[in-house]
């Protein structure tokens, strides 16, 4: 192996030993660059090798950067922040339950499927698993344990339908994904709907089956109301306004209406109106969000600076073709290395969040993947189809990953605001059935790509 | 990841403060982008115009905040760290860390960034580069300089911690 490959390891081996110093992840990845720059260039003064790196090259990272200002996609980014963030704070979700609640009173399991289908909606919403776990759980992990539902039931639902939120769009991460893959932010959104669908569904019949054979998991409420039609109305109009909101921002741009950009901003006003209906806004928190947005956005684009770096000096040092290569290599046939390249996403998840497994896995691996001659049918009007399928496995797998113990982040962003009675292996036992639920779903869109690629086929 | 909770709450430095300040004013940039997102949303659907300006406004005032966002969320304690093994850690070896990561990455990064963005957007200002346009922003070398400007607040913010991180191991010695 020549000096090239014995430094395309040691960056991906040392990032990964550095990460657990627990110093930011962005400067770790910026840093590492420079270091290794300074290493070819020694080693190509004095060992006589041909790394190319030296002070001048590593400088390309300022055009990089220029670029990432200069992206027409990326401006939607803080806008979808802001409207998560505000939708957050708008009171919706705890509306929702509170009308879901007495619906379902009488349905075995109904606390857990309203809590699955606010998940559903709230994902579509925000898009930032760490706000919706944190929301979904104080909102609904107290009512479900008082109503006697098992620790695990109630842990793993919204952790399931927390983490949703990252594959349901408009999601922050199939934005970014969309970037970096060269396709259609739209494409993207629209194919990620029906595998997204389908995952909530399973989770309620999932919950559904265990209230038939295990009815003691999710007891039935004490103080159950009879079901009045007036309250199918109130869970209706609750929905409408959260409901109508995504439609809007989802249709504009299936529709073809309005850029995603566009699109982001109509979100942001919505959210904005939203929360004031609710008597929510006042400039205190309109500010508070407007501060967390700008928080969010710069830690976001800290990784996304330090990635820029990272994936440079690799590409300077041949490592695309590198990685690239050792995949493409592999003995098991085009779905085979399909497989091993999200068994990699999965575990690489357990250490990094998507921003990093976006901006430098999925531009090393798009490549190998377009390359692999599947057949995946785009009904002749997308481009790309592979990709797109590609990207949503990817994000599913992601999903999971961040159910997945003993490190996910889920498990711990729920654990920060679940009460004490509910312990670590509680939450453990808990994903478990969600986790298996995920591979199901990850499997069916494996074996039906049409799942994702019809969709987008026929909006236009 | 996102662990607000940081111990030194309290008694921010002045480099802190400041960049806070600058933050926190900036933040509502993401406000001026919404508002110019949605005229020209109106614009080009009610009147059928689309104006190159406002297009152009969107992402200038995108990488503003992005940039400017990069020290802030230092001073808030926000990048995303690994935290498995960071949490168990003691004060003194977190400091210790910090230490040897803001003189061995970080500022290596802030500057080749400083640095090399310094003739870029000199460059910029010499040639008088404005947008490919015709009736785009002039000026293309003020946008430029928010990337020196972004990273010399990165470094002011990661100085202080320094001073910080040091001080607290020396008054530690001392005791």
């Amino acid at each position: 192996m020549d000096i090239n490959g014995v430094l395309v390891i040691g960056m991906v081996l040392t990032f990964i030993g550095l990460l657990f110093t627990g110093f930011p992840i962005a400067f770790v990845l910026g840093g590492l660059a420079m270091f290794f720059t300074a290493i070819g260039y020694c080693s190509d003064l004095w060992l006589g090798t041909v790394t190319g790196l030296d002070y001048l090259t590593v400088g390309l990272v300022v055009n990089r950067l220029y670029k990432v200002m200069y992206n027409w996609i990326m401006i939607a980014l803080p806008l979808f922040i802001f409207m998560g963030l505000m939708l957050d704070r708008s009171g919706i979700a705890e509306k929702m339950m509170k009308s879901m609640q007495n619906l379902f009173g009488k349905v075995r399991g109904g606390l857990a499927i309203s809590v699955t289908a606010i998940g559903i909606l709230l994902a579509a919403a925000t898009g930032i698993i760490g706000a919706s776990v944190v929301l979904l759980g104080l909102l609904s992990l107290p009512a479900m344990l008082k109503q006697g539902y098992s620790k695990s039931l109630a842990v793993g639902t919204v952790c399931g339908a927390g983490t949703l939120g990252i594959l349901i769009p408009p999601s922050i991460m199939l934005v970014m994904m969309a970037d970096q893959l060269a396709i259609s932010v739209g494409d993207l959104f629209m194919g990620a709907l029906i595998p997204g669908i389908i995952l909530g569904l399973l989770y309620i019949l999932y919950i559904v089956f265990l209230g038939i054979v295990s009815p003691e998991s999710a007891p039935l409420s004490k103080d159950r109301p009879e079901i009045k039609f007036k309250m199918l109305w109130d869970v209706f109009k609750t929905i409408l306004p959260t409901g109508a909101l995504i439609l809007a921002v989802l249709g504009s741009i299936f529709t073809g209406v309005a850029t995603p950009t566009e699109a982001s901003g109509i979100g942001a006003l919505g959210a904005i109106i939203l929360a004031l209906i609710n008597k929510k806004l006042n400039l205190k928190i309109f500010k508070e969000v407007l501060y967390d947005t700008f928080n969010t956005t710069g830690y976001i684009f800290g990784i996304v600076v330090g990635a820029t770096c990272f994936a440079l000096v690799l590409r300077e040092l041949g490592g695309d073709e590198f990685i690239g290569g050792i995949f493409t290599g592999l003995p098991f046939g085009p779905y085979g290395i399909i497989m091993s390249i999200l068994a990699m996403v999965f575990f690489l998840g357990f250490f990094l969040d998507w921003i990093e497994i976006t901006l430098i896995v999925l531009p090393i691996l798009g490549p190998v993947v377009a390359n692999l001659g599947l057949e995946i049918n785009g009904f002749g009007s997308i481009d790309n189809p592979e990709l797109i399928w590609f990207a949503i496995l990817v994000a599913i797998s992601l999903q999971t990953s961040f159910l997945t113990p003993p490190v996910g982040f889920a498990i711990f962003y729920l654990k920060g605001v679940s009460p004490p009675e509910i312990k670590l292996l509680d939450i453990y036992k808990g994903v478990i059935p969600f986790i298996i639920l995920q591979l199901i779903g990850l499997g069916v869109v494996v074996a039906f790509p049409w799942l994702v690629t019809w969709l987008p086929s026929v909006a236009y | 990841m996102t662990d607000d909770s940081k111990e030194k709450s309290g008694n921010l430095s002045l480099p802190d403060r400041a960049v806070l300040a600058i933050g926190n004013t900036a933040a509502w940039l993401v406000a001026v982008l919404i508002g110019i997102i949605l005229v020209q949303v109106v614009l080009r659907y009610v009147f059928a115009k689309s104006f190159v300006v406002l297009e152009e406004l969107q992402w200038h005032l995108y990488a503003v905040v992005f940039l400017l966002g990069l020290s802030y969320s230092y001073v808030k304690n926000a990048h995303v760290r690994l935290d498995v093994l960071h949490a168990s850690f003691s004060r003194a070896t977190k400091e210790k860390i910090e230490i040897i990561g803001i003189i061995c990455f970080l500022w290596p990064m802030i500057y080749v960034f400083f640095m090399h963005s310094l003739p870029f957007v000199a460059e910029s200002y010499r040639v008088g580069e404005c947008s490919e346009a015709p009736l785009g922003l002039p000026y293309r070398w003020i946008i430029k300089s928010a990337i020196p400007i972004a990273f010399f607040l990165l470094f002011v913010v990661s100085a202080s911690r320094l001073v910080q991180a040091v001080c607290y191991l020396k008054n530690k010695e001392r005791i």
